[in-house]
């Protein structure tokens, strides 16, 4: 079992909120695993080129039953990144942390 | 007494053959959102292991819960996860659609014969029967082991906010074709 993390910023990067059928549809793209589960929110500071960014970001726990699931979930943090209007999106697979441009 | 439950687009959860443990489960969730509780306060409540319908983590997490497609589209976690939208969307985490019924409480309803539906519908009586039978109207007896059977308002505005949305699509469609 392969525990991969999501973070997603509530707000895009002009400060606006994403409406209940942008997380619905992320949450029904997770739920292809076997299930999804939500943690705690959390704080994140990020600097890109010289901006600095404050978000609150959602977290959202798969558990992929192998490997080979996995480009189908980086195929939702792609997407996700897309529609929630994202430089980047933070995750944590495995243990190991990385941003996807 | 939770009899349905109207979402924030409108769509109408019917309640009443829900079992009691789900139920109980709703309550408290709309007693913690009625309380003012925060979204985070109410998000630890609604994806915990509390949640009747979610399931022990593969990682045995001691209190969060994972939820299963089978789960997500129960009429429970559909309730609760609006509940959740709504307490966000109050502290300004998430924006409602235009439309949404944001100031509505979810769990308030009205029930009228279905007389009454079938004239606010503009359809005939048997219409509204058939609608009941396969679940687009929610009806209950209007007395305990009665005959008679009245229904619900907020499916009753659900019913013709989607023959509306079907017509217009429809109209859409034939246009579309037409040119």
């Amino acid at each position: 079992m392969i525990k991969a993390v999501l973070l997603v910023p509530t707000r895009d990067n002009n400060g606006k909120a994403f409406k209940p059928k942008d997380w619905a549809a992320l949450e029904d793209r997770l739920l292809q695993f076997g299930g999804v589960t939500r943690g705690p929110e959390v704080r994140g500071v990020w600097i890109d080129r010289g901006k600095t960014y404050y978000d609150k970001s959602r977290v959202y726990e798969s558990f992929l039953s192998s490997w080979a699931d996995f480009p189908r979930w980086l195929e939702i943090v792609r997407w996700a990144r897309e529609h929630f209007r994202q430089e980047a999106m933070a995750i944590e697979v495995a243990g190991i942390p990385d941003i996807i441009r | 007494m939770l009899e349905t439950y109207t979402k924030l687009d409108g769509t109408v959860i019917n309640l009443m053959d829900m079992p009691e443990e789900h139920k109980a489960f709703l309550q408290r969730c709309l007693e913690k959102y009625r309380a003012g509780a925060s979204s985070q306060e109410l998000a630890e409540l609604v994806w915990s292991l509390e949640n009747p319908v979610l399931q022990p983590r593969p990682d045995n997490h001691p209190t969060r819960g994972l939820v299963t497609r089978e789960a997500y589209y129960t009429p429970l976690f559909q309730a609760v996860r609006d509940l959740l939208f709504r307490a966000e969307i109050r502290e300004r985490l998430v924006e409602p659609e235009p439309g949404d019924l944001v100031d509505r409480d979810p769990v308030s309803d009205e029930w009228v014969p279905t007389t009454e539906a079938a004239r606010e519908l503009g359809i005939s009586l048997p219409a509204v029967h058939k609608a009941i039978d396969t679940g687009r109207l929610i009806a209950k007896p209007a007395k305990e082991g009665g005959k008679h059977k009245v229904v619900s308002r907020n499916s009753i505005r659900s019913y013709h906010i989607d023959v509306t949305r079907r017509a217009n699509g429809l109209q859409n469609a034939r246009r579309g074709s037409a040119g």
